[in-house]
């Protein structure tokens, strides 16, 4: 206000009107309020666009990725023959996994006949044995053989088996195959589809939720409907483990050093400068030190879980690094000099107070680092873990040495497939993902609420 | 060696005190910060069972001659005392004195109230805890009610020992790092 400029008599005056009435804005005022507006406004938009960025991706990820959870079933009746799994009659696992499922083939077939005349009696019109036999899918008889071989007690019984169609017949199904698309399609016909709505009439063909999608191997490029995720599952799982284990103890032990004991000098500037740059350095650089070193000069396993778990932590070290230092040294100074001045030494001033006081943010980092490292997929690929395993892992530790791949590798190598079906099942594996690395975030905020401490 | 806390801080009785030996002798103390010289050439002797007080303008290096009486400069890198300083004639910046254990004698209470983020009983415990004072659950209470009790807080937080030090008022919370200072073995502060 401009006191100065008032006439003393004006001042002086118990009811004056003021010069500047408050309840008018000046140019000033409206010129400030004005900029925060178009700033809120600005701000808004910046936070609008984001989400809808988020919603869009959230969207179009889910309508494609979500219907690879369900998966078509033909249900039929079939006989399994002992004479021919089991023609010693002891029921020995090992002479039943000796059956080939080339074996399998007849017992299908017959099965399936059975099926087509049962509903052609019942009115179908366009059912064949071989449009059955060629609606189920290819891994069928391996399914089968798994189930014989997990339930040998089921031989020589009459079981109801729900045979896998084919990823056509599936996609009709779930409205991605049309009559149009079927009759350029040399691996379906419309024939098929009038059948395959038949089945879905009579109850013997329904779409239902698919473990497999999770737990089973990959499968071939002709078998989308088989592939799965339970290698690249155990993959990331292993490789998460080994980065845990390895990363964290490490990460937080340079960092205390570094922050707490280490005297400021030219080597720790250098070593500083370093762990930044190394952050930053692309992940595919330390693919190649991986396939560099620990394949090429220690001679570790290709495609092993223990070498992308390694490269991995080299990759996670600088975050978890740079996030332990930043909460440590947002401890106040003041608790490390309280608890010297009680006469605690320097390490029961940090175990005691500074570490508590920094957990939720070590954690924070470390479950950031985590996801990072979860969803890094170019060092893989330099290592050999975009190979196609169809054998699942051992139990760790002897597991981390056989072949695996992990979850963004298996998104990679499901993209790069000819087959249209294939589509939904890669999104379906980055849902698989996403779930992932949202339950590994909800972990986070969950630890930092619970360790957080006022001071 | 070890000096009777009870007495340091019962008035009636540290007046009946007469003749006070000299607990602290300090001589040509000089402290560098870096290249800046922030205490030149101080010499003071420091008695037994008695009360000091050092006054002076703000940054007049009351503080950081405190912080050289229990080696609290060793913790900045760039500080560098001279000169001699001596808790009961031994010289406290000799090569052979830890400062962890210098500092188990000689307490300090910081200018700022600086609680750890704990329950008040454990801020006053830690003391006696680290130093292996007691492990009998009892004892380790009785201390901590003489400590609180010198540091005259005791009244105000008896029913809520557990309760966080940093809830208490600021100079609730000085009283509070005030006992915790006098709780391990018997010292200077």
């Amino acid at each position: 206000m401009t006191d100065a400029a008032m006439p003393p008599a004006a001042a002086a005056g118990p009811s004056r009107k003021p010069k500047k009435s408050l309840h008018v804005l000046d140019d000033n005022t409206r010129r400030r309020n004005g900029a925060e507006r178009r700033f809120r406004i600005l701000g808004g938009c910046a936070v609008g666009t984001g989400v809808l960025a988020l919603v869009v991706l959230l969207i179009s990820i889910l309508s494609a990725g979500l219907p690879s959870f369900q998966q078509t079933f033909l249900k039929a009746e079939i006989y399994l023959d002992p004479a021919v799994l089991d023609p010693s009659g002891e029921r020995d696992p090992e002479a039943i996994s000796k059956i080939l499922t080339f074996s399998y083939s007849p017992m299908i077939k017959g099965s399936l006949t059975a099926l087509a005349e049962e509903l052609e009696a019942q009115g179908a019109e366009n059912l064949t044995p071989k449009m059955l036999a060629d609606m189920v899918s290819g891994a069928a008889n391996a399914k089968l053989r798994d189930y014989v071989i997990a339930n040998p007690d089921e031989i020589g019984k009459t079981v109801e088996f729900e045979f896998l169609t084919n990823a056509r017949i599936d996609q009709y199904l779930k409205g991605k195959v049309t009559r149009e698309s079927a009759a350029l399609d040399s691996r379906v016909d419309v024939a098929q589809l009038n059948a395959a709505d038949e089945l879905v009439a009579s109850g013997a063909m329904e779409k239902r939720f698919n473990w497999d999608f999770i737990t089973a191997p990959d499968a071939s490029e002709n078998r989308p409907e088989a592939a799965g995720l339970g290698v690249a599952l155990l993959g990331s799982l292993y490789m998460m483990l080994i980065v845990l284990c390895l990363a964290l103890p490490i990460g937080v032990a340079a960092s205390i050093y570094l922050e707490e004991f280490a005297r400021k000098n030219f080597l720790t500037d250098v070593i500083e400068v370093n762990i930044s740059n190394l952050a930053a350095v692309p992940s595919i650089v330390f693919g190649i030190l991986g396939l560099a070193i620990f394949i090429n000069m220690m001679h570790l396993p290709n495609s092993a879980p223990i070498v992308g778990g390694l490269v991995l932590t080299l990759m996670t070290l600088p975050t978890i690094i740079i996030a332990t230092r930043a909460s440590l040294k947002a401890v106040p100074p003041s608790i490390r000099d309280a608890a010297l001045g009680v006469g605690a030494s320097k390490m029961q001033a940090v175990f005691h107070h500074v570490l508590p006081l920094a957990a939720p943010g070590i954690l924070t980092g470390t479950i950031l680092g985590l996801a990072q490292a979860l969803g890094e997929t170019a060092p893989l690929l330099l290592i050999g873990m975009v190979a196609f395993v169809r054998d699942y892992p051992d139990a760790p530790p002897g597991g981390l040495f056989e072949p695996a791949t992990g979850l963004p590798v298996q998104v990679y190598n499901f993209t790069q497939r000819a087959d249209p079906a294939f589509v939904e099942r890669a999104s379906g594996a980055i849902i698989v993902l996403l779930v992932f690395l949202v339950i590994m975030n909800l972990v986070a905020i969950i630890l930092r609420r619970r360790f957080e401490r006022r001071w | 060696m070890n000096l009777e806390t009870s007495e340091m801080y019962d008035h009636n009785q540290a007046k009946a005190v007469v003749e006070h030996d000299v607990k602290f002798q300090c001589e040509g103390v000089d402290v560098y910060y870096g290249e800046s010289h922030a205490i030149k050439d101080v010499s003071v002797d420091l008695l037994d069972k008695t009360v000091t007080a050092f006054i002076g303008p703000s940054g007049c290096g009351k503080s950081t001659f405190l912080r050289c009486l229990n080696r609290m400069n060793d913790t900045i890198d760039i500080c560098r005392v001279t000169g001699s300083l001596k808790l009961d004639s031994e010289d406290i910046y000799d090569r052979k004195v830890d400062p962890v254990q210098l500092r188990a004698r000689v307490g300090m209470v910081f200018q700022k109230p600086n609680p750890f983020p704990k329950s008040i009983f454990d801020n006053v415990a830690y003391g006696p805890r680290i130093h292996g004072l007691t492990s009998k659950k009892s004892e380790l209470e009785e201390i901590v009610e003489k400590s609180l009790r010198k540091a005259a807080i005791w009244n105000e937080v008896k029913d809520r020992l557990h309760a966080p030090g940093t809830g208490l008022s600021g100079g609730q919370q000085q009283r509070l790092c005030i006992a915790r200072a006098i709780g391990p073995p018997p010292r200077c502060c």
